[in-house]
C-alpha cells in the first residue's frame, strides 16, 4: 500500500525535527540496518530503505560555517561535513535548511542556488527551482536548498527526502541500464546462435540476465511510489511532493526505464535459452556417441564370438 | 435511378449544431443535404474566444476550460479534439482567497480556519469520494443517470449536515462558480460532480491553445452543411408530405423548407422561444421545457492589466475568490505560455451572477476590481481595458431535471407523431461541453442508423 504523503510525513525520530536555525544537514539513504545513527524516515517499498541523518542533530558551530560557507559562495568546509566511507550507503543528500519568517522572503540566494547546481555532472543535471505557496525549493541531483516558515519546513522536508529517495533510486537504475547496452551488443547474437566458442560465456552471461533482473525487481518496486496518485485535498507537502516528480518527469522516466530493462531481460532470457538448448544438445551428442561407441564394441565383441564358434 | 439524398436541418450553430452536423457527415453512409441554422452572426454559440480593443490580448469570453475524464476511460471531447489535431494546454488551481487568506492546501486551511475547519473539510472529502466514486463520476457524464439512492434531497441539505461553518463556506465558495447556482436549487449528484472535479482522479482540466473556439472553427471547416447565419428560425411546423418545415427570418425578409429530420441544438432559454404550430408537438416541446428548464447563469467581467501582478502570490491558471458568494478567476493570459499580455477574467455563477448582471459595465469591472484582497489592491491602478459577457439563463442548474428521463427520451420529445425531430443539448447531460457531445453523438448516432438502414436509392 502506498502510504498517503498527508499522514505520513512524520519523522520516525521526533529528534530530528528541523531546528529553528539555518543549518546544513548530510542524509544517507541506506538499508543497512546496523545504522543506529537517527532516522529521519523510513520508505515502505519493499527494501526497507531509511533516510539517515549522519551529521550531529543539533547545530553547533560547524553548521553555522558551512551555511555561511554556502551563502558566501565559498566550498563546504570539509571537516565533518562528509559522511564516513560507508560499505552499505546508497545515496547521499546535502540539504540546506533556511526557516523563514518572512513570508516576503521567498528568494534562495543565489550563492546557494549556486551550491545545489554545482554538484551533478556537467551538462546532465539541470537544477530544479520550486516556489509553491511559501515554500520555495532548490534541487539538484545530491543537494537541495530549502525554505519555508518554520512551522511547514518539517513537512515538506520530509516530502522532498522522499522524492530526493526515489529519484535517486531511479536515477540508479537508469545509469545501471545505461553501462549495460555495450554488454549487450556484444551478446545479443548468442541470442540467435550458441556454439563451443561461447560456452566459456555462460557463466558471464548468467550474472548478467540475474543483475537485469534485480534491476527490474528494483523498478517494479519503486515504481508505484513514482506513480503516486495526487492526493485531494492537497496539503503543503504533497503539493511539493506532485511538483517535483512533475518536473523531474519521474512517472515517463520509470516507463522509459521498464522498457529498456524489458528488452535487455528479453535478450538474456532468450541467450539462457540458447546456452541451455546447446548443452542439452551436445549431452545428446555426447551420449549418442557412447551408444554408437558401445553398440560398435559390441559388435566388434559378437564378430569375434561367433567366429570363435566357427573355430577360424 | 437516383439515389435519395436525406435531407436536415439543424437549429442552432453552437457546439451542439456544429458537433452533430460533423457526426452526422461522418456516419452517415448515404448522402445527406445538411443545412445549419444561427439566428446570430456566428458559430460557436457558448464557446468564444476573444480579443481586447487596444491589444490583441486573446480571452475566454464564453466556456472556461473542457474537462478531461481520460484517466478513467474514453474521453470521446478529448478524442475529438485529437481527431481535430488541436492541442492542448492543461489548466491547474487549487488556491481559494478566502477573508483576504490565500487558501492553497489543507495546511492553509488548518491555520487560517483552525483544526475543526480541516477536519470537517477532510471528513467532507471522503464521504463525496465514498459516495461517488471516479467510475461513478465518469458514468453521469457518460449517460446522465442517477448513481446515488434516490431521496437524498438537494445539495444544499448535505452541506448543512456538516457542523462546521468556515468548511461549509469555504466548499461553498470553492464550487460556486462552476454549479452556475445554489446548492439548494441543485441535487446532491451534480453538486458532489462540481466539488470532485477539484481532484485529480476524477478529472483534469484543459484548454485549447489558441483559444477554445478554435474546436468551433475546426469543426465548421470540417462541415460540408450549408450553414446560414443570421437565419433565426421562428416556427418548425409538418407539411403535407409528413416532412419538417422550417421557418426561418433572415434581415426583413421570412423563408421555409422543408426537411426529412429536424436537429434542434439550441440553449433550453432559446428554445422556448421557438414556435411548433403542431399541437401535438408544441405540447411535447412544452413537457420538455417543463422537465428540464432549470437556469443557473454565469457572468464573465475579464480584465486587461498592463503587467501580471498576481503571479508571485498566486501562481496557476485560476483561483477561488470568496467574493460574489464565490467566483473564479481565470488568469487568461496564462493559456498561451509566453504570452506578454495580462488578463484576469472573473467567473461569477448563480444568483449573484443574475443580480449582478443587471449592472452596467463600468459598475461591474470597478466591483470586480475591488474584490480583489488587499495583498493585489496594487493591480487596481493597471487597467487598460474590461469586457463584460453575460451569460444569463444560459445553463442548466440540474441537468437531466428532477428525475432523468431515458436517453432516448430526452432527445426525441414526441416520439409516436413526431419522430423526426430530434434535441440536442448540454442540459441534457451534464452541463459541459463533454455533455453536448454525448447528446451530439447520440443523435447523430439515432439518425445515421435511420439513414444508413433506409431506402438509400430512390426509385
Amino acid at each position: 500500500m502506498i502510504p498517503n504523503p498527508a499522514t505520513s510525513f512524520q519523522s520516525d525520530d521526533p529528534s530530528v525535527a528541523v531546528p529553528a536555525t539555518r543549518r546544513v544537514e548530510q542524509i544517507l539513504f541506506t538499508t543497512d540496518r546496523r545504522d543506529t545513527r537517527p532516522v529521519i524516515m523510513s520508505f515502505d517499498d519493499s527494501s526497507g530503505s531509511r533516510a539517515i541523518l549522519t551529521t550531529s542533530d543539533t547545530p553547533d558551530a560547524l553548521d553555522t560555517a558551512a551555511v555561511a560557507a554556502i551563502l558566501a559562495g565559498e566550498a563546504l568546509p570539509e571537516a565533518g561535513r562528509r559522511p564516513p566511507e560507508e560499505p552499505h550507503y546508497e545515496h547521499h543528500l546535502t540539504l540546506l535548511l533556511m526557516p523563514e519568517i518572512d513570508p516576503d522572503a521567498t528568494q534562495i540566494p543565489s550563492s546557494a542556488l549556486q551550491w545545489a547546481a554545482t554538484n551533478g555532472r556537467p551538462g546532465r543535471e539541470n537544477l530544479v527551482l520550486i516556489a509553491i505557496h511559501g515554500a520555495t525549493i532548490a534541487w539538484a541531483p545530491g543537494r537541495a536548498v530549502l525554505m519555508a516558515h518554520p512551522s511547514r519546513i518539517e513537512s515538506v522536508r520530509l516530502a522532498l527526502l522522499d522524492f530526493c529517495f526515489y529519484e535517486a533510486e531511479l536515477r540508479s537504475i537508469e545509469d545501471a541500464v545505461s553501462l549495460g547496452w555495450p554488454n549487450l551488443k556484444r551478446d545479443a547474437p548468442l541470442a540467435f546462435e550458441f556454439d563451443d566458442r561461447s560456452v566459456g560465456r555462460r557463466s558471464e552471461l548468467s550474472t548478467r540476465f540475474q543483475r537485469v533482473v534485480a534491476l527490474r525487481c528494483r523498478a517494479s518496486q519503486i515504481m508505484p511510489h513514482l506513480n503516486r496518485p495526487a492526493i485531494h485535498p492537497p496539503t503543503l507537502a504533497s503539493q511539493i511532493g506532485e511538483r517535483f516528480r512533475e518536473r523531474s518527469r519521474l512517472e515517463s522516466r520509470g516507463d522509459f526505464v521498464s522498457d529498456q530493462l524489458e528488452i535487455q531481460e528479453r535478450v538474456y532470457e532468450q541467450c539462457g535459452q540458447r546456452a541451455s538448448d546447446y548443452m542439452i544438445a551436445r549431452k545428446e551428442n555426447l551420449l549418442c556417441w557412447m551408444v554408437v561407441v558401445l553398440l560398435g564394441a559390441e559388435l566388434v565383441l559378437l564378430l569375434v564370438g561367433l567366429l570363435a564358434s566357427t573355430g577360424v | 435511378m437516383a439515389m435519395r439524398t436525406w435531407k436536415v436541418a439543424i437549429i442552432g450553430g453552437g457546439p451542439g449544431g456544429l458537433m452533430t452536423a460533423y457526426l452526422l457527415e461522418k456516419l452517415a453512409a448515404s448522402p445527406i443535404d445538411l443545412t445549419l441554422y444561427e439566428a446570430s452572426h456566428r458559430l460557436g454559440g457558448k464557446i468564444k474566444t476573444m480579443s481586447f480593443g487596444s491589444t490583441p490580448a486573446p480571452y475566454e469570453a464564453g466556456a472556461a476550460e473542457f474537462y478531461d475524464y481520460s484517466s478513467i476511460d474514453d474521453d470521446p471531447l478529448r478524442l475529438l479534439v485529437k481527431e481535430l489535431g488541436l492541442s492542448i494546454h492543461p489548466m491547474s488551481g487549487s488556491a481559494v482567497v478566502m477573508d483576504e487568506g490565500l487558501l492553497s492546501n489543507l495546511d492553509d486551511v488548518r491555520e487560517c480556519l483552525g483544526d475543526a475547519a480541516a477536519r470537517a473539510l477532510v471528513a467532507f472529502d471522503r464521504s463525496a469520494q465514498d459516495a461517488m466514486s471516479p467510475r461513478d463520476f465518469y458514468a453521469i457524464g457518460e449517460s446522465y443517470r442517477e448513481v446515488l439512492p434516490q431521496g437524498l434531497g438537494c445539495f444544499g441539505e448535505l452541506l448543512e449536515a456538516i457542523d462546521e461553518p468556515h468548511a461549509v463556506r469555504y466548499i461553498n465558495r470553492l464550487i460556486h462558480s462552476d454549479l452556475a447556482t445554489e446548492p439548494q436549487n441543485t441535487s446532491v449528484s451534480y453538486g458532489l460532480q462540481n466539488y470532485l472535479m477539484n481532484h485529480p482522479a476524477y478529472m483534469r482540466l484543459y484548454a485549447i491553445e489558441g483559444g477554445n473556439e478554435q474546436l468551433t472553427l475546426a469543426l465548421a471547416a470540417r462541415i460540408t452543411a450549408r450553414i446560414l447565419l443570421q437565419h433565426r428560425v421562428t416556427c418548425v411546423s409538418r407539411d403535407g408530405a409528413g416532412r419538417l418545415r422550417v421557418e426561418a427570418t433572415h434581415t426583413d425578409s421570412t423563408g421555409s423548407d422543408s426537411f426529412d429530420s429536424v436537429i434542434v441544438a439550441l440553449p433550453i432559454e432559446h428554445l422556448a422561444a421557438l414556435h411548433f404550430s403542431d399541437p401535438v408537438l408544441a405540447q411535447a416541446m412544452q413537457r420538455h421545457l417543463d422537465h428540464h428548464n432549470h437556469p443557473a447563469h454565469y457572468l464573465r467581467i475579464t480584465i486587461l492589466f498592463d503587467h501580471p501582478f498576481w503571479r508571485p502570490m498566486l501562481p496557476g491558471s485560476f483561483f477561488m475568490l470568496d467574493r460574489f458568494d464565490g467566483c473564479c478567476l481565470y488568469d487568461e493570459s496564462s493559456r498561451n505560455p509566453g504570452s506578454p499580455h495580462a488578463v484576469l477574467g472573473w467567473l461569477i455563477g448563480g444568483s449573484s451572477a443574475l443580480q449582478f448582471g443587471q449592472l452596467p459595465d463600468d459598475e461591474l469591472v470597478r466591483l470586480a476590481l475591488n474584490s480583489l484582497p488587499s495583498q493585489l489592491a496594487l493591480g487596481r491602478g493597471h487597467v487598460i481595458e474590461a469586457r463584460v459577457h453575460r451569460w444569463l439563463h444560459a445553463v442548466s442548474a440540474l441537468p437531466g431535471g428532477c428525475t432523468p428521463l431515458p436517453i432516448d427520451r430526452r432527445h426525441q420529445p414526441d416520439l409516436l407523431h413526431h419522430p423526426n425531430l430530434f434535441v440536442v443539448g448540454d442540459y441534457l447531460f451534464d452541463s459541459t461541453l463533454n455533455g453536448v457531445l454525448d447528446s451530439a453523438e447520440h443523435v447523430s448516432g439515432w439518425l445515421s442508423d435511420l439513414i444508413n438502414a433506409g431506402p438509400g436509392v430512390l426509385l
